[in-house]
């Protein structure tokens, strides 16, 4: 089973750290906005939708690096 | 207010200050009022930045401590201001000289701080670029801002306040170009040229420093190269400036576009 697939039944851990990572990028008011848009997304619509954010505001490299570490962590 | 707007008011007050210094009276008061406005500004554009992310966030931290460094650069040049204009007393070494190198400790945890907050891995070859590079600006920062800047004939006193700017250049350089190299990793994202001005900017105001230890006494006398050591200072607080106010805009816009789509 790869992590995408593991993903719907970890959605709690999944916005959990894609609100870190928003916090991190974003300021803290972004996580909290953000975190309250979330509840009715699908998984990959929240990693996808972040994934373009990011890549436009750091990079591909530094996002690349922050989502895999993400994906990590929730495989584990 | 805009990128653009901002872009044209920094245009307008350099292309201003160029022309004040080509003009005669270049060591007249209001001429030199010029020197004061633009850390200052590089402070207020810091604290821009900051509030976007909120203080919490890492890297407002970074840029906070990075713009309370400026803010001790402002007070420095406004005590010099003083002493020069008011008080009619050589400003070196002086109060402000506590400003200036108190400026140093927190511009490296400004550096210090953004450094531990980026995930970004530590490749051999980021390892060896930057180090190359330190090595490289740390020789000339020795041999030019700390050894032709001792003068014998100077107290001691004063020989060790003029080299003290040399050890805080020379570890500056070194976390600069650390940042460099995590600054590379943003290529093709937005917050990559505004940090690329802010390492610009410091590398403006270290090669002033530079320029002041080894004609400290044409600076005093507002001869020869002093104006061109003035300019490089203006600039690199400029650039400071337009580089934190571009990465608190970048963040906003950035953060306006993801909860849009959410």
């Amino acid at each position: 089973m790869n992590n995408e697939e593991k993903y719907p039944e970890n959605k709690k851990s999944l916005l959990d750290e894609a609100c870190k990572i928003v916090y991190l990028n974003y300021g803290d008011q972004a996580a909290q906005l953000y975190k309250a848009g979330l509840k009715d997304k699908a998984e990959k619509e929240i990693l996808s939708s972040l994934e373009k954010s990011l890549k436009e505001l750091v990079g591909p490299e530094h996002a690349e690096e922050q989502l895999r570490e993400m994906r990590e962590k929730l495989s584990k | 207010m805009s990128k653009k707007f901002l872009s044209l008011v920094i245009a307008v007050f350099f292309i201003a200050v160029l022309l004040t210094y080509l003009s005669g009276d270049y060591e007249s008061l209001a001429n030199q009022l010029w020197n004061l406005i633009p850390p200052f500004f590089a402070a207020v554009c810091g604290v821009f930045a900051v509030r976007v992310y909120s203080m919490n966030n890492p890297h407002a931290k970074a840029i906070a401590f990075m713009a309370l460094g400026v803010f001790f650069w402002f007070l420095g040049d406004f005590i010099w201001f003083i002493f020069e204009f008011f008080l009619n007393k050589n400003p070196f070494p002086s109060i402000a000289d506590y400003f200036y190198l108190l400026a140093y400790p927190l511009l490296l945890l400004g550096l210090i701080v953004e450094l531990k907050s980026n995930k970004l891995a530590w490749t051999a070859k980021k390892i060896a670029v930057g180090s190359i590079l330190s090595l490289l600006l740390g020789i000339i920062v020795i041999y030019l801002g700390m050894i032709k800047a001792y003068n014998p004939a100077d107290s001691a006193l004063d020989n060790a306040i003029a080299m003290a700017y040399g050890i805080g250049d020379l570890v500056l350089i070194i976390f600069t170009m650390a940042i460099l190299m995590v600054v590379v990793g943003y290529r093709k994202g937005k917050l990559f040229y505004p940090w690329i001005f802010i390492l610009a900017g410091f590398l403006l105001i270290l090669t002033a420093d530079v320029l002041f230890a080894i004609y400290r006494e044409q600076y005093e006398n507002f001869l020869g190269i002093s104006r061109n050591i003035d300019l490089g200072w203006i600039s690199g607080f400029l650039f400071i400036a337009f580089g934190f106010f571009n990465i608190g805009n970048a963040v906003k816009e950035a953060r306006n576009k993801l909860l849009e789509n959410d």
